[in-house]
Parts: structure tokens; C-alpha cells; sequence
């Protein structure tokens, strides 16, 4: 009779599966870091609001243009003391304020595109939050040891961020869309859809929302401080418009006294999104809309680059 | 190293005016628990931070089986790391928290369930972040280093926060992940839970290694051991035990006496006829040793 010595019984490991795609799991990642915690929908109730703001004012603007437009009893009486290119002007002008076909369409550019000023700053607040987060939270550590290929976390966080952008536009598109619709119907006018003005504001639309979003997604890339990179997106949101303008105009009067000066207003950010979305010229020197894209989508990445580069030498304590 | 040991060579981390780090080398043994020790500021957190590649040092390197972390296919199925700043979003429950490391590392989110149910904070998993206490989040932490169910475990002052009956629990979890085989670092302040939890310790100051072994062969190496004597005719034993022994007197009468051991004194009592009342080791502990090998080095820097 012989025992068989027996090693001890191994502990019971589990066997843990592998699941996801392995480029996607990162996305996925991403995304359930936007969808657990608050900001998604208090940005998306914002946005909301926003948007049914906006298409408050724009819809009343739209039914008094359109009300003018179909006043058929008006008729054009030149002002006092004009001379005659000033009456030419004013003959156009009071044609166009008449002609209900292009009040029509203009007012569907405006109010199918309902919402988009706010709307750009906050997807461009919230690209920026997806990484401050990490380092406002501390959890860039757990992240990073769960990919120490801290350049693939950046661009899993990117994919997500463009589709954070995505969604934004089509929540904002589908209100706008719903309400437009109703409002066209009930003035029993076309809803201009099938116009290419309006289906290139609101290509141009969804082409804002991704890039800002881009743009401070590179900002937050840049500014890992959160409270940095907001207040740095406010200033670039808000006071690029206006200061550019005043900037570039001061330059032309004062300094350089060429055309080119107020083109290269371009380069501010707000301005270039302006010029993108505008679908005529802006103002008479404004560079193409393409020029409007292209500045848009340098700025987020000249910010993300070296914010990438930064951040893989960095050290997470 | 081929097997799962952690390998530290030459590890240096210069900061703008402190070597916070410098020229630090030590190995760690699979199926055992060391313990990682050192002053406040000695370069322990740095240290571990470097071998996890969060931070960058400025020479050395780091190897867990052999390879460095970034290196790692997977590599929270192989490395489980709690460190101090191992934090979670405020407003995330514990278990989306959890359930995000997952996501990322293509582990099945149901997984998560099964470490917050292994580290008892299955009550409190959908609950937000912001509401545990600082104990639940150090459970929350090592349950996130279990989500892999790794090879190799960092810890980083893993009983901070815990009370006595966590600590109980940890020192249970620790061993008995060591007993499976795996290799487990722990840095900590707590000398007297060390001595009851390491197999192995390494002891830094400065940023410099000062000693690394098994935990008795580091206490015994801090000099000889101490023998407390009573016996009725001390000057006839002292004199006896000769030059090369220090004794000195204690309270209540007893003699402390460095140099001799315990057949040692008895031999020479038996020849000076001092009738020995009591004869005891004194043991060092850990913490006497830790103190004196780090004595002076503790500056904050």
C-alpha cells in the first residue's frame, strides 16, 4: 500500500476573461468616465436651455422678418435727402426684407442652427474637464497604471471627446429640428431644408461643435489645471471675438494700414469659427470659411501636441 | 530576474535641489511580504512611483518580471499598485470607479463586484467616492489592485486610515497573497505591524539603501543581542566575563550585558560561583533597529 504525496491544493485563482476591442476599450473607458459622474447632464440640461433660449428669440425674430416679407401693401419709399446710389442701396435692402423666399431661408439657417453660441463653449468646457478631471481628481494614476502609454490615453479621450461633441449637436439639432419644423409648418411655409444655405449652416454646425470641442479637449491637454484651462477657455471663447476684432482693427488704423491685417483676424479663434459657420462673407476683408476650419483645427493641435509631449515626460504624484 | 520579483538598479530621482532618490538598488522575492521602510521624506512614495513608471527617474531602472512596467502587456493583470494618491472621482460610485479600470484594461466589469466583495465594501459600492471614510477609500484603493488578480503587489502605506480590525484583515489578505506565491511590497511607518507582517524588509534613508534582508537577520545585524543577568554576586560575574563585555546596571538590581550570549555568562558564572537568578534574551525589535540604523539621516530635506 503506498501514499501519494499531494502538493497542497493551489489557491483558486480566477480566471479573468479578456473582452473589448483593444483599441476601443479605451474609448469605452473614456465614456463611462463622462457618463458616471454629473457633468454630462448638467452640461446637456445647459445646453437645453440654451437651445430653447435661442429658439425663443430666433423664431420671434424669424415670424416678424416673415411678416414683414409677406406684407404685400408696402411699398418702397426712399428717405429724404438721398442721393442716388444711397436710394439704389435702399431699393435692394427693402427687396430683400420683401422677398419671403429668402426670409424664409434665412430664417431656417438661424433656427435650425438654434443654440450653437453657447452650445460651442460648452462642449468646449467639457472637452476640457475629460482631462482636467485626472489631475483634479487624482485619478491620472490609477489611469496611468492601467495604460503607462500615457500618448494612446490621450487619444482614447479624444475619440471620446469628438463623439461627446456629437452628441451634443444632434440633442441640440434634434430640438431645434422638432420646433423648427412646427414653426414652418404653422406660417404654412417650405422649411427651406432642401436649400443648400441651410444645409451648410448646419454641416458647419456639427463641424463648430466638433472642433471647439477639439480645441479645448487640446487646452485641457495643454493646462492640466482645472481652473486654468476653464478660465483660459472662457478668455479665448468670449474675449477672442471681441478683442480680436478691436485688435486687428487698431493694427489696420494705427500700425499697418493694409487689408490683410483684418483677413489675418482670422486666427483667433471665435472669428475663424464665425467665419466658418457664416455662409456669406463676414465682413468684407474676412478670409474663406475654409481658412476658418483650418485655424480652428491648428490652434487644438498645436495645444494637444505639446500637451502630449509635456505629458509623457511628466511625473504623476 | 525571470521570475516575479521586483528589480531595482542604480535608481536615482533628482529634483530641482534634492536627491530624493540616489543610486537605490534592492530586489524583492516572490511568495514573501517585504516590507518597504523609511523615514518621512526618505524617497519611499518616489520610489515606488519610479518603479511604476508614474514618475521619471533620473537614472536606474526598475524591472517587475524582468521587464520594465511600461512594458507590461496588461499590465494590471500582472502589477496591483495602491498608492497614496489613489483617488477617485467625487461623485463616482466606488463601483464605476472600479468598473472604468475594467473598461480600460479589458477585464469584464463584473469583476468589480467580485474585489468589492473581497475587500467588504460590497454595501457601499454604489455609493459616490466622496462619502466613504478614509478607510472605506483604502479598501476601495486595494480593491482596485485586486482587479487584476496580479502577480506582483504595491502597496503604498496600505493601513493608513484602517482601524485596528482592518489592519487585522490586511495583514491576513497580505500573507496569505505572499502564501499564493506572489510577490507583495508594502511601504509603511507602522514598524511594530511590519514586524508582525514581513518575511523581508528594506530599509532606505535619504534616499539611499541602508539595509535589506530577511526581518531577523536585519535586527540581528544591528549589533549584538542584549542579556539582562541577575545574580546576587555581580562584580564577581563581570569580572569573570572579562574586559570585552559591557555591563551595566539596571533597575531592580538585574545587569545588562552586551557581548556575551547565554552559554557564554553561564560558563563564566559556574566559574565565579555566582548563582544565577535570571537569564533572559532582550529582544531588539524592529523599531529599536529602524531607529538606530536610520539615526541622523532623518532630517527632513
Amino acid at each position: 500500500m503506498s501514499t501519494t504525496l499531494q502538493a497542497p491544493p493551489a489557491a483558486s485563482r480566477p480566471v479573468i476573461a479578456h473582452v473589448g476591442v483593444p483599441g476601443l476599450r479605451l474609448v469605452r473607458s473614456e465614456i463611462r468616465k463622462v457618463t458616471t459622474t454629473n457633468a454630462w447632464w448638467l452640461f446637456g440640461l445647459a445646453s437645453l436651455a440654451f437651445t430653447g433660449l435661442a429658439l425663443f428669440i430666433n423664431m420671434s425674430e424669424a415670424a416678424e422678418h416673415i411678416r414683414r416679407a409677406r406684407d404685400t401693401a408696402a411699398v418702397f419709399k426712399p428717405g429724404r435727402g438721398m442721393d442716388a446710389a444711397e436710394i439704389a442701396a435702399a431699393r435692394v435692402e427693402f427687396a430683400q426684407l420683401h422677398d419671403l423666399q429668402l426670409q424664409a431661408v434665412n430664417a431656417a439657417g438661424n433656427i435650425f442652427t438654434s443654440g450653437q453660441f453657447f452650445g460651442l463653449l460648452l462642449v468646449m468646457l467639457l472637452g476640457a474637464l475629460v482631462i482636467t478631471n485626472e489631475f483634479q481628481y487624482q485619478t491620472a494614476t490609477a489611469t496611468f497604471l492601467t495604460t503607462p502609454q500615457r500618448t494612446r490615453v490621450v487619444f482614447g479621450k479624444l475619440f471620446a471627446v469628438l463623439g461627446l461633441g456629437l452628441v451634443f449637436w444632434l440633442v441640440s439639432r434634434a430640438v431645434s429640428f422638432a420646433a423648427g419644423l412646427i414653426f414652418f409648418h404653422n406660417l404654412g411655409l417650405t422649411n427651406s431644408l432642401g436649400e443648400w444655405p441651410v444645409q451648410r449652416a448646419i454641416i458647419f454646425n456639427l463641424v463648430a461643435y466638433l472642433l471647439w470641442a477639439l480645441l479645448g479637449f487640446g487646452l485641457g491637454t495643454l493646462i492640466h489645471n482645472q481652473i486654468g484651462a476653464v478660465v483660459t477657455s472662457m478668455i479665448v471663447y468670449f474675449g477672442g471675438l471681441i478683442g480680436g476684432i478691436g485688435v486687428f482693427s487698431l493694427i489696420r488704423e494705427y500700425v499697418i494700414h493694409e487689408d490683410w491685417v483684418l483677413t489675418s483676424a482670422v486666427v483667433m479663434p471665435p472669428i475663424a469659427s464665425q467665419i466658418m459657420v457664416s455662409p456669406e462673407k463676414l465682413y468684407a476683408e474676412a478670409a474663406p470659411w475654409w481658412a476658418g476650419v483650418l485655424v480652428l483645427t491648428g490652434w487644438s493641435l498645436i495645444a494637444g501636441i505639446i500637451g502630449i509631449v509635456i505629458n509623457r515626460r511628466r511625473d504623476i504624484a | 530576474m525571470a521570475d516575479d520579483g521586483i528589480a531595482v538598479s542604480g535608481l536615482t530621482k533628482v529634483y530641482k535641489n534634492v536627491r530624493a532618490v540616489d543610486d537605490l538598488s534592492f530586489t524583492v522575492s516572490p511568495g514573501r511580504v517585504t516590507g518597504f521602510l523609511g523615514p518621512n521624506g526618505a524617497g519611499k512614495t518616489t520610489t515606488l512611483r519610479m518603479v511604476l513608471n508614474l514618475v521619471r527617474p533620473t537614472a536606474g531602472t526598475a524591472t517587475i518580471a524582468g521587464r520594465r512596467y511600461a512594458d507590461l502587456t496588461d499590465p494590471i493583470r500582472k502589477v496591483g499598485a495602491l498608492l497614496e494618491a489613489s483617488s477617485a472621482h467625487r461623485g463616482r460610485t466606488g463601483r464605476n470607479h472600479l468598473r472604468i479600470l475594467c473598461d480600460a484594461a479589458g477585464i469584464p466589469v463584473g469583476r468589480a463586484d467580485d474585489v468589492l466583495a473581497a475587500v467588504g465594501l460590497t454595501p457601499a459600492a454604489g455609493r459616490k467616492f466622496k462619502g466613504y471614510s478614509l478607510g472605506m477609500r483604502q479598501r476601495l484603493g486595494i480593491a482596485a489592485a485586486l482587479l487584476g488578480d496580479p502577480d506582483v503587489l504595491i502597496l503604498d502605506e496600505p493601513a493608513n486610515g484602517l482601524d485596528p480590525e482592518g489592519i487585522r484583515w490586511m495583514r491576513g489578505l497580505l500573507k496569505s497573497l505572499a502564501d499564493e506565491g506572489r510577490t507583495v511590497l508594502v511601504s509603511s511607518h507602522l514598524l511594530s505591524e511590519m514586524e508582525l507582517l514581513a518575511d523581508d524588509v528594506v530599509i532606505i534613508a535619504a534616499g539611499r539603501l541602508v539595509r535589506q534582508g530577511p526581518v531577523a537577520e536585519v535586527i540581528d545585524s544591528a549589533g549584538a543581542a542584549q542579556m539582562l543577568v541577575r545574580t546576587p554576586r555581580p562584580e564577581a560575574l563581570v569580572a569573570e566575563l572579562g574586559a570585552a563585555v559591557t555591563a551595566t546596571p539596571v533597575e531592580g538590581g538585574a545587569l545588562r550585558i552586551i557581548g556575551a550570549d547565554g552559554p557564554a555568562i553561564g560558563a563564566a558564572a559556574m566559574r565565579a560561583g555566582a548563582e544565577i537568578h535570571e537569564l533572559t534574551v532582550e529582544r531588539r525589535d524592529l523599531e529599536d533597529v529602524f531607529l538606530q540604523l536610520t539615526a541622523g539621516k532623518a532630517d527632513i530635506r
